[in-house]
């Protein structure tokens, strides 16, 4: 159970308050709702180089990083295709210097060129580092284009391609700046040894006089239905083949997410799960093999891959694991393998609830998603799965005309 | 209507007022032993009723000599017991919930379980079957290899990691196994003999430890004594001293790798184990060098040049001996200005004082790191991992956060100059 408290300021800005005295520290978590789906089709990979130049100072404070170091703080920031989320640490005592940065870089970016050059160039080297200098780093440039024909999930969140951050300019960063920082689009949570009443007065001393801001949200097309298999097959100087294909599937907030992460369960969480005790224990195809969803908040992907052994050819190895979607698709699961992903998941959320910036991190993301209590009726969801419901998600979702597969072949040397 | 106008007016140029960090609270740690002997250490704390439970063994890659065996061990010994098959290993495994890990290092190897608490009973009886009866089918044997050649051989083509294997090799050669020595042709050599005999000899009480973090329940005493307190095998483990090492003759390497489209580097040192006197301080001066993100380098290489996405130095404390890295990852045509920036910071070390300004921030950083590092049961328990078989106490922690509040610029001066010489630096460079 995590219990939680919240207030809206006038601003609109949402804040939580989660007390966990079993720690000397506090954290303090700011989500911005925006994400690389609300970027320009031209303009990709803006909210990831945005999240960097957040670090570059803001109005007040020319650094953000030095004082929060010298209040023994520490802190990060990460973007995916829905969200920008930073968050920091700091002892208990020294809360309300956390407080004073994030609302500095709320109320305005110190914008400077020579910020931007850096961090165009830094993240020109992650875009290479992640994506094009690592053994199969390039799938999702690959793939999301493939699964995605309209709705901007078809980039990943580094960007298509460098030349997109590589013209990124100021007026840009000023744009996104206006159009999406702001307190009516953020949910403040603050977690760890602290005391709510004076939580509550602080985000409305650093937080109150921000003015709030018109949210300007371009349209996002959403995604028509898949009709056809689509596939691709790409050659890589890497040492084993791979395979891997994706399936539409609904939202975050969509009735059938529950049992469609289950069934993704039933592929492939834990030793005892099917693709790993068919596809590499009886029958030896593949060195690897993993099936998970996305948890987008708009229509995801479940992906299926396996990293093929010697010997095996990509026909025998895309056969083997349709035959293991099949089989789920025809065959209801049994109750006790539908318990067993179960428990497992019912343990999995109780380990989620140790760490207080874990829990500060996902109160945000309920929040956004309808509201933070919601958090607590994640168990009972899971266990209301049953065997027709998980049926009925493997039926929708493995079908032929529902799938994109990649054909990662490793060259001949 | 009345103009509403209850704020308070700040000034955001003034930072808030704020305390130092001056005392690190450890939760405390119960030793105890079993009726066979085996020390347990307990951290009982948290608010979750789970327990992570470490079994450490001295079973590590030194002990055992040759490539493989140790990792190998440790790994199929889960795949089937005399009374349980894998598959019926894996499924009650995952059935309650809980998670087997494995980890070997040169001079352990680790079985982990994560267990809620009211399962304990159950998941320990399965631990202890694992631990006592395996039976190594060949086929799981085969089955471990293949895996792990194809992990093998996908990582080789990382340039970072390229670049990390010459670099241990050429600290600690070829021969040894602290110098990354498994190559290809190892995983045509293991056999299953090798498994059943390093097993029966080295996973038996003797010099074995257990950690327990978390809340176990109050019958945990009884049930590990139950399930691990009595004697079993016939302990005989090899020795895992290590010789001295032979001076090296520091040099660069280059590996050139077609179709990268970055180099990676290292560039390091050979040093010094955890109780080395100059430990805590080196740790220090490290940490100014490329500890965190406000360090030297990273403002350097990162922040002002932006030659990287990210770069760190880091120390390796081995049981005998150990090193100190800067790692980075560069745009090919910049990496002679990478390495000659990385050469000018281990300069201004040895050659500038710190600022007080500079001095003070590190303090700060470090020693809320080490409250952070230290907060609740498994954190604690994965740093206090790391004393279990050497001469140190859980004092260690302690002393090594009043080292942080004692240190001084003309220390860090004299420790740069000892250490930070670049004649006793390798450079290794792969990729592009």
């Amino acid at each position: 159970m995590i219990k939680s408290e919240k207030r809206t300021l006038d601003n609109g800005l949402r804040v939580l308050v989660h007390v966990d005295k079993s720690t000397p520290l506090a954290a303090i978590n700011v989500l911005y709702q925006v994400g690389a789906k609300n970027e320009h089709p031209d303009k990709t990979g803006f909210a990831h180089l945005f999240e960097h130049l957040m670090f570059g100072g803001s109005k007040n404070i020319p650094s953000y990083d030095t004082p929060l170091q010298q209040v023994g703080g520490d802190n990060n920031a990460w973007t995916n295709n829905d969200v920008t989320n930073y968050y920091l640490t700091v002892p208990a005592a020294n809360l309300e210097t956390g407080f004073w940065l994030e609302s500095d870089r709320m109320l305005e970016l110190d914008f400077s060129e020579e910020s931007l050059e850096v961090q165009r160039k830094v993240v020109i080297e992650e875009f290479k580092q992640r994506y094009l200098n690592q053994p199969y780093g390039d799938i999702p440039l690959l793939l999301r284009p493939m699964a995605y024909k309209t709705h901007p999930y078809q980039w990943p969140t580094i960007g298509k391609e460098i030349k997109h951050i590589e013209q990124a300019n100021l007026q840009d960063v000023k744009n996104f700046f206006y159009h999406h920082y702001a307190p009516n689009n953020a949910i403040l949570v603050i977690s760890g040894n602290v005391d709510p009443e004076n939580a509550f007065q602080l985000a409305e001393k650093w937080f109150g006089d921000i003015p709030r801001r018109e949210i300007t949200n371009p349209v996002i097309p959403m995604e028509p239905e898949q009709t056809q298999a689509r596939e691709l097959s790409v050659e890589r100087d890497v040492p084993a083949d791979l395979i891997q294909m994706v399936f539409h599937i609904g939202g975050r907030t969509d009735a059938d997410f529950y049992a469609t992460d289950l069934l993704s369960d039933v592929l492939s969480n834990g030793p005892s799960s099917r693709l790993n005790q068919s596809l590499i224990k009886d029958q030896k195809l593949f060195g690897e093999v993993n099936a998970y969803i996305s948890g987008d908040h708009h229509p995801g992907l479940l992906t299926v891959m396996g990293r093929l052994l010697p010997g095996t050819t990509m026909e025998h190895a895309q056969n083997a694991i349709w035959e293991q979607l099949d089989g789920i698709r025809q065959t209801a699961v049994s109750d006790y393998e539908l318990q067993k992903v179960k428990n497992k998941v019912e343990s999995t959320l109780v380990f989620s609830e140790i760490n207080f910036l874990n829990k500060a991190m996902n109160l945000a993301q309920f929040e956004m998603l309808g509201q933070a209590d919601e958090i607590n009726q994640e168990v009972d969801k899971y266990r209301a799965v049953t065997n027709a419901s998980l049926l009925e998600a493997a039926q929708r979702t493995f079908r032929k005309a529902n799938s994109s597969t990649l054909f990662y072949h490793a060259r001949k040397k | 209507m009345p103009e509403k106008n209850n704020r308070m007016s700040i000034d955001r140029q003034i930072p808030p007022v704020f305390k130092t960090v001056d005392s690190l609270n450890l939760l405390p740690v119960e030793v105890y032993e079993l009726d066979n002997g085996i020390k347990v250490h307990l951290i009982e704390a948290g608010s979750q009723e789970v327990a992570k439970i470490d079994i450490i063994f001295p079973a590590g890659s030194v002990q055992a000599g040759k490539p493989l065996v140790a990792s190998a061990t440790n790994t199929v010994m889960a795949e089937g017991t005399t009374t349980l098959t894998s598959v019926e290993i894996s499924e009650k495994i995952d059935f309650y919930g809980a998670y087997i890990g494995q980890q070997t290092d040169y001079h352990h190897s680790i079985l982990t379980l994560i267990s809620l608490a009211h399962y304990l009973p159950e998941t320990l009886a399965i631990l202890e079957d694992i631990i006592k009866n395996p039976v190594f089918p060949q086929h799981e044997i085969d089955n471990f290899l293949r895996k792990r050649k194809q992990n093998f051989l996908v990582e080789g083509e990382k340039v970072k990691t390229i670049a990390m294997r010459a670099f241990t090799q050429q600290l600690f050669s070829k021969e040894h196994p602290y110098g990354n020595y498994l190559n290809e042709e190892h995983f045509e050599q293991l056999t299953r003999e090798d498994l059943v005999n390093f097993h029966k000899h080295v996973y038996t009480p003797e010099h074995t430890h257990i950690l327990i973090a978390g809340q176990p329940g109050a019958d945990i005493k009884k049930l590990l004594n139950k399930h691990l307190g009595q004697k079993w095998g016939e302990a005989n483990i090899p020795s895992d001293s290590v010789s001295n090492f032979d001076t090296i003759k520091p040099e660069t390497i280059v590996i050139p790798k077609s179709g990268a489209v970055q180099s990676a580097i290292k560039i390091g040192r050979r040093l010094f184990n955890k109780e080395h006197p100059d430990y805590f301080d080196f740790q220090f001066l490290n940490t100014v060098l490329g500890g965190y993100f406000g360090s030297r380098l990273m403002t350097n290489i990162r922040e002002e040049k932006g030659l990287t996405y990210g770069i760190s130095s880091f120390i390796m404390p081995y049981k005998n001996s150990g090193f100190m890295v800067i790692a980075t990852e560069v745009k090919a045509e910049n990496r002679e200005l990478a390495v000659l920036e990385i050469f000018n910071e281990l300069q201004r070390l040895r050659d500038e004082r710190i600022s007080d300004d500079e001095l003070n921030l590190v303090k700060s950083y470090m020693t809320g790191d080490m409250i952070r590092n230290f907060d609740g049961p498994f954190a604690t328990a994965d740093n206090y991992c790391g004393l279990i078989d050497l001469n140190l106490s859980p004092d260690h922690f302690q002393k090594r956060f009043n080292a942080i509040l004692n240190m001084t610029p003309e220390r860090l001066m004299k420790l740069a100059n000892k250490y930070l010489q670049p004649t006793d630096f390798t450079t290794v460079i792969a990729g592009q």
